[in-house]
């Protein structure tokens, strides 16, 4: 009678250990989904500031037309590399933007302009906070899928490794040094 | 009056000070002995302590009064001064609604500064939190929750929820636990914020390192919150700003304050290199 106790006991630590793993996972993964709709919340904004500063743009400099003409695709539910090129695309226009305002000053003075310009600086820090945010929870879920004793459940239930938000190499040295 | 005259006013005012609190001490046990013996000498020594406790804090205002214009010359030689008000803190309430510090009840301070450093608008205030804690046998100890500086800074951006940053102790704060990517500062200090990201756009991987460097440099508990346009920091360093103890020379006292306003402006330094929060 007290073997099977201690068997029943075993069993029970067994399942609740196995419970706790897996909806560990399931949060893990959540939390995953989550970050990922805050970079899309992020992506959207940082459109919407680059739409608006674009609009005011073409005010000044109407002849540019390679810069207006460079299409970014938004939609709701991206893949990840969608948002990726999104956002290589968005990176492009900006960095478009902010030398014409080099070229034309009347554009760089423009109080709209500046002002847009501060919300798309805004923006980006965002996008690089949800990008973060991403690649930790990413990295930290990629892990648990690695390591005993979660690797063994993740096997079980068949959940395979996320991947990361790949920046460009110029956007990862988004850091800025002041003193 | 002369730097001479400064200095040995200050001293004989702080000497008188210091002798009227010790016999203010000595004529309260004797109180406390002759009570038991004869009641009419025990309250003449009683009235000779309250006098001499009175005159101890006389001559100790007295002579923090005699340093108030120093340490104003030494605030505006660094900062556009808006105010300095040598007795004020900040308010219980705005303290207790930051949910930095736990456990304490009673609050004191003093030396609430109020101006702008590099432009950007700030408090600051030495601050001691205490509460009273039972050792069983009806007697109480009090224990000290916080004693340090105490800041309130006001950021260029607007932070949505609340970010916390508390060096690691015993307790956490309210909030999601956050892990950053940075591993030595996950093991010094513990993140919690309302929301994850809120505390990665506060947190650049730039920003992290400073906060690190920031903190060696204070050489306390470093305690942040992050919220709306503020942010409050709570360093545990037992200081008394401006108190200039031992200082006998004016020239000795100015630098000692002066050294007590640069541990503060050297730290805002290293705060204001996160350009996300401060556009200087």
């Amino acid at each position: 009678m007290t073997a099977l106790y201690i068997i029943l006991g075993i069993v029970a630590v067994a399942a609740i250990c196995v419970i706790s793993i897996s909806n560990g996972l399931i949060r893990k993964h959540n939390k995953i989904d989550e970050a990922r709709s805050g970079i899309e919340v992020a992506l959207t904004k940082r459109y919407d500031m680059l739409t608006k500063l674009l609009d005011v743009a073409k005010a000044y400099a109407k002849h540019e037309k390679d810069i207006f003409s460079q299409v970014i695709s938004l939609r709701s539910g991206m893949s990840l590399q969608e948002m990726e090129q999104a956002d290589s695309s968005m990176n492009r226009v900006s960095q478009g933007l902010m030398a014409m305002a080099e070229a034309y000053p009347e554009l760089h003075s423009d109080t709209n302009f500046r002002e847009l310009q501060i919300g798309i600086r805004d923006a980006e820090d965002q996008l690089q906070a949800a990008r973060r945010l991403y690649n930790s929870n990413v990295t930290s879920y990629n892990t648990a899928l690695q390591v005993f004793p979660s690797n063994l459940i993740a096997n079980m239930r068949g959940l395979t490794k996320e991947e990361l938000y790949q920046a460009e190499e110029a956007k990862k040295q988004d850091v800025k040094m002041q003193f | 009056m002369t730097p001479e005259q400064f200095g040995g006013d200050l001293s004989g005012l702080r000497r008188k000070s210091t002798i009227c609190f010790v016999a203010a001490v000595v004529a309260l046990i004797v109180t406390i002995i002759l009570v038991r013996i004869n009641f009419i000498p025990a309250i003449i020594t009683g009235a000779a302590a309250a006098g001499m406790f009175f005159a101890g804090s006389r001559f100790g205002k007295q002579a923090k009064e005699m340093t108030i214009p120093l340490r104003r010359e030494v605030l505006e030689s660094r900062m556009e001064l808006d105010s300095y008000e040598p007795d004020s803190h900040f308010p219980r309430d705005l303290v207790k609604s930051t949910k930095l510090f736990s456990g304490w009840s009673s609050i004191h301070g003093s030396d609430l500064v109020t101006g702008r450093y590099r432009g950007v608008p700030l408090r600051f205030c030495d601050l001691k939190l205490t509460h009273e804690e039972s050792d069983g046998d009806n007697s109480t100890r009090t224990v000290t929750d916080f004693s340090g500086t105490f800041l309130e800074i006001r950021c260029d951006r607007s932070i949505s929820g609340a970010v916390r940053i508390k060096e690691k102790r015993k307790g956490l704060f309210e909030g999601k636990v956050v892990e950053t990517e940075n591993e030595a500062f996950n093991k010094q200090f513990t993140v919690t914020a309302d929301n994850p990201q809120e505390a990665f756009y506060v947190l650049t991987p730039q920003f992290m390192e400073t906060i690190v460097k920031a903190d060696a440099y204070a050489n306390a508990k470093t305690q942040m919150l992050f919220k709306d346009n503020l942010i409050y920091v709570g360093l545990y360093n037992s200081k008394d700003l401006f108190e200039g103890k031992g200082k006998k020379t004016m020239e000795d006292y100015r630098l000692s304050c002066e050294q007590d306003l640069a541990y503060v402006t050297n730290f805002l330094d290293m705060l204001f290199v996160n350009s996300a929060l401060f556009h200087l």
